[in-house]
């Protein structure tokens, strides 16, 4: 059940009517007899990996609080992160090990038989298993005490809007929120107007944006060779707004579908193609996912409290295991370690380059200084993300290569540019949404306000003439339908 | 006042405009027929007023080709209409035919069997049958006894018309007038030989009715039974394949084991005096030659055999007459377009006063003449008006009319787009005012 689904626009406002309508003490349960039958609309048998998941990991933690010794508290944490991590192996890693490790013995002519394992991967898996081992360290660290009520820690993993692409929700922050479940007042009418506006701007992202850029950054990245610098440059932009407008529409989506319940749900994008660097990026780029890597791998590797190498070493690591994380294929493990190479020349080259800068005067405070670091780190996660769009390795450094040696500025003139895929009036339409987009973005990335709390200062008629825009332009403009492949979103398979 | 009372009223009002707003778009959006190849009978059906149909035609693109309403009008006042669809399946039939039923009580429902040869539509034809109607319950019966997937998309409509918003026109925003005329017939006036297959319709072999066919045919009774109406299967003229023959073998097999009358036009050809030279308009249907003779013979045969009324002059049939007059103003257009000089061309053209007729004579050693007429009436000429004064005027709300001296030489636009080839002689360009549309551009070398 895809958030820009009908089933999703029948189903929301049920659970919600309900939820509201219920005695308080009934909120609970059928909040999570909700979340498992939005889970089970993919595949219903996948309802018994989160079920146990949620049963390990919560008496994992039980476990631990009532186990005295630290070895003791030590082995159970070790045996619940055995059978989370061991669960997503198989279903997500299984087959890419196998095929990697045949692959390295083929070098000694030694021939492995594997013929891979016919199983679909679990939509949001990587997602709630990361939720879930991260309370069992939370809980191992005396971070948080154990929640000894299965019903409400079952909600907490699958709390339907944020279970199947994020954010990934630490248990300080959704789970002292459902302790107060009863207490929330769900006819809030402000609140739930908040919401409903982020559904409606996550939508107007995914629907009109994201699945528009999709078909450009498909036409190109299929058939790379046709195209020289400016059509590949321009594919590889479509790519890096698609997967930013897709992820953060699925976000904005399950945040405000939290909100209209009385829910907060982290912030999982904070502007992120405004990052001066790429420390920066991260700070913004799907957060959830950064501070869980911070803090459940990166500290506990020594973090930045050790020598120099070894600092740049656990870095390298974060990333890289943060790139396979997302995919299980070598390009995504490229895209990990190809942020991690960043990170280090970053730190590497600060100094050098502030040298230079004022060797050359160059001012630091000005917005062209600023534009110009802007510039620079989306650049590099453009290259990147070749490599995480790719279909391999290979593919994502022969794009690279005939972007940088197959100049063509004459496409930019001769009307090339409009046969990726979109035709002239589906590119102007484009190009307006992203103007919008842009705006919005830039209001929150200077004025520190969302769309929600901007429109709860304006007055009737502006508000409404928003809102009322963008369910047209939904309607209207959305990918849904008979023409467009309606494309899923892209973290939901990671 | 209460807050939540303002907070109830502020959210009814709001959802009142984006459900306007809403609505407006989807009348933009909506599936139209209109492009001149299909005629949007849903929409004239849904404008005629109750109980004015006497014979209702059901079937598909062979029926709205076959069957003229105007001619039975004309002929015998049988307030007839065609609630056909191109590519109209099985399914589709029978729910129009409810639909239709909803407000009128025509005493024959004439039903072209041409949906018993197949089972799954073209893309086009799908959204043809099933977007037209308006939602309810028949409507929602219809879409989900279609043998297609994604019935979901055609119940909610908009998962398929709002991608039309790249192919918006400006009858998406007004009233296409092809939509008023014609009952649900399809003026077409081409003129195609048929190559035509000897003895095919006299071949006996046949398949047995197949189960969807057998079960159409008895709902289509039953509906007869329950709505009191008359049910009249007919083959309609065309070009057949040998399957297609076996299947309505059978299926007439099984009408004479229920007890209905039917006609197989394909065996009246020769009686009808239809020529596969100059009647048919290609291999599937017949064109307004041929659809006069086929409906001449149909009023005669309903009125002689049911005694359907005669409405000529009564008061509510005026679609019925306006259809015909603008029939005769098509009749009229067809007959000027064989003229072979200006002065017959234009004498005809005349006669009408719903055109505008703009001519130039341009000759070698004088300078050029323009005229623009209103049926008699000179509206415009170059001899009379001030030496070089251009001319420009609406001729409806989406052409403009502008004539401009260029080199001493007269230039008419419509639109911007000149009307008239760099030709000496007489050059006459017309424009329909009840079609909205340019007839044609005509040069004459005299």
């Amino acid at each position: 059940m895809l958030f820009n689904s009908v089933q999703f626009l029948v189903f929301f406002p049920i659970v919600v009517l309900i939820y509201a309508l219920i005695p308080r003490k009934a909120r609970m349960p059928w909040l999570l007899v909700a979340s498992y039958f939005f889970y089970m609309s993919w595949h219903a048998e996948y309802a018994i990996l989160i079920a146990l998941s949620t049963v390990v990991t919560w008496g994992g933690a039980l476990v631990m609080d009532r186990v005295n010794g630290k070895g003791g508290r030590k082995s159970a944490l070790v045996l619940t992160l055995v059978v989370n991590l061991g669960i997503l192996f198989f279903f997500k890693y299984f087959d890419f090990a196998a095929q990697s490790l045949a692959r390295i013995l083929s070098v000694f002519h030694i021939t492995l038989a594997h013929k891979g394992f016919d199983v679909l991967l679990p939509v949001g898996i990587s997602f709630y298993t990361f939720q879930a081992l991260g309370y069992c360290i939370d809980v191992y660290r005396r971070d948080v005490a154990p929640e000894k009520n299965l019903l409400k820690y079952a909600l907490f993993v699958s709390f339907f809007p944020q279970l199947v692409a994020g954010p990934i929700e630490r248990s300080g922050n959704l789970l002292k929120q459902l302790d107060r479940i009863e207490e929330i007042r769900v006819r809030d009418t402000d609140r739930m107007v908040s919401g409903l506006t982020l559904m409606l701007w996550g939508l107007f992202m995914k629907m009109v944006i994201a699945d528009r850029l999709a078909v450009t950054a498909d036409t190109v990245f299929d058939r790379p060779y046709l195209y020289g610098t400016c059509g590949l440059l321009t594919g590889a932009i479509a790519f890096s707004l698609q997967i930013y407008c897709d992820f953060c529409a699925y976000s904005t989506i399950a945040r405000g579908a939290a909100r209209v319940m009385g829910f907060t749900l982290t912030d999982n994008f904070d502007t992120p193609y405004f990052a001066q660097d790429i420390r920066d990026f991260w700070g913004r780029w799907h957060i959830s996912l950064t501070a869980w890597f911070r803090d459940y791998l990166y500290i506990p590797l020594g973090g930045n409290r050790c020598s120099s190498l070894r600092k740049n070493l656990n870095i390298l690591i974060t990333f890289t295991v943060s790139g396979l994380w997302h995919g299980a294929a070598w390009n995504f493990v490229v895209w990990g370690a190809l942020h991690g190479l960043y990170r280090i020349l970053s730190d590497f080259l600060k100094k050098p380059v502030r040298a230079l800068g004022d060797l050359l005067h160059i001012g630091r405070e000005n917005f062209s200084y600023r534009l110009g670091r802007i510039l620079i780190t989306d650049f590099l996660v453009m290259i990147a993300w070749i490599f995480f769009r790719a279909e391999s390795i290979r593919g994502a450094f022969a794009y690279i290569v005939r972007l940088f040696t197959h100049p063509d500025p004459w496409t930019m003139f001769d009307g090339s540019l409009y046969k990726l895929g979109l035709s002239a009036f589906e590119a102007h339409v484009l190009l307006y949404a992203l103007l919008i987009l842009f705006a919005v973005d830039l209001m929150k990335h200077i004025k520190k306000i969302e769309l929600p709390e901007f429109l709860a200062r304006q007055n009737l008629w502006f508000r409404w003439l928003v809102l009322i825009g963008m369910i047209m332009g939904i309607v209207v403009y959305g990918a849904y339908g008979v023409v467009f492949d309606s494309t899923q979103f892209i973290y939901f398979t990671f | 006042m209460k807050t939540w009372i303002k907070k109830l009223i502020a959210l009814l009002v709001f959802l009142a405009i984006t459900g306007i707003c809403l609505n407006s778009a989807y009348r933009i959006l909506s599936w139209k027929d209109t492009m001149g190849s299909y005629l949007s009978s849903v929409e004239q059906l849904y404008a005629t007023p109750e109980d004015r149909i006497d014979a209702l035609f059901v079937g598909s693109s062979h029926c709205y080709a076959a069957v003229n309403p105007d001619v039975m009008w004309r002929d015998y006042g049988i307030a007839a209409f065609d609630m056909a669809i191109s590519g109209q399946g099985k399914s589709s039939a029978l729910h129009y035919t409810i639909e239709a039923l909803k407000t009128q009580s025509p005493g024959v429902v004439v039903l072209d069997l041409l949906a018993t040869t197949f089972e799954q539509g073209i893309e086009g034809n799908r959204y043809r049958n099933l977007l037209s109607m308006r939602t309810s319950r028949n409507q929602y019966e219809m879409v989900m006894e279609a043998p297609y997937e994604n019935k979901a998309d055609y119940l909610l409509k908009w998962p398929i018309v709002h991608t039309r918003y790249r192919e918006l026109g400006a009858y998406d925003f007004i009233d296409n007038p092809y939509n008023s005329y014609g009952r649900g017939y399809c003026y077409r006036f081409t003129v195609n030989e048929v190559i035509h297959q000897p003895g095919l319709e006299d071949l006996t072999e046949e398949v047995p009715i197949s189960d969807s066919n057998r079960k159409w045919i008895d709902d289509f009774i039953a509906l007869s039974e329950q709505e009191n109406f008359v049910l009249l299967p007919v083959i309609l003229p065309h070009e057949m394949t040998v399957g297609e023959k076996q299947i309505y073998n059978g299926v007439l097999e099984y009408l004479g084991e229920r007890g209905i009358d039917y006609i197989d036009f394909n065996k009246m050809i020769a009686e009808l005096q239809l020529s596969y030279l100059t009647d048919f308009m290609d291999q599937g249907h017949l064109n307004y030659y041929g659809a006069e003779k086929l409906s001449g013979y149909l009023g005669g045969y309903l009125r002689e055999k049911w005694n359907l009324p005669d409405h000529r002059g009564e008061p509510g049939y005026e679609e019925w007459e306006e259809s015909l007059v603008y029939a005769e103003h098509l009749i009229t257009r067809e007959e000027l377009f064989q003229s072979a000089n200006s002065a017959d061309y234009l004498a005809g053209a005349s006669q009408l006063d719903d055109l505008t007729i703009i001519v130039r004579r341009s000759a070698e050693d004088a300078d050029d003449e323009i005229r623009v007429l209103r049926g008699a009436d000179v509206l415009w000429d170059s001899a009379s008006a001030d030496p070089g004064k251009e001319y420009v005027t609406d001729l409806d709300y989406l052409h403009v009319l502008s004539l401009t001296l260029k080199d001493e030489r007269y230039s008419a636009e419509i639109n911007g787009e000149p009307v008239f080839e760099d030709e000496r002689g007489t050059s006459v360009c017309v424009f329909d005012h009840r079609l909205g549309e340019i007839w044609e551009a005509r040069y004459f070398a005299e």
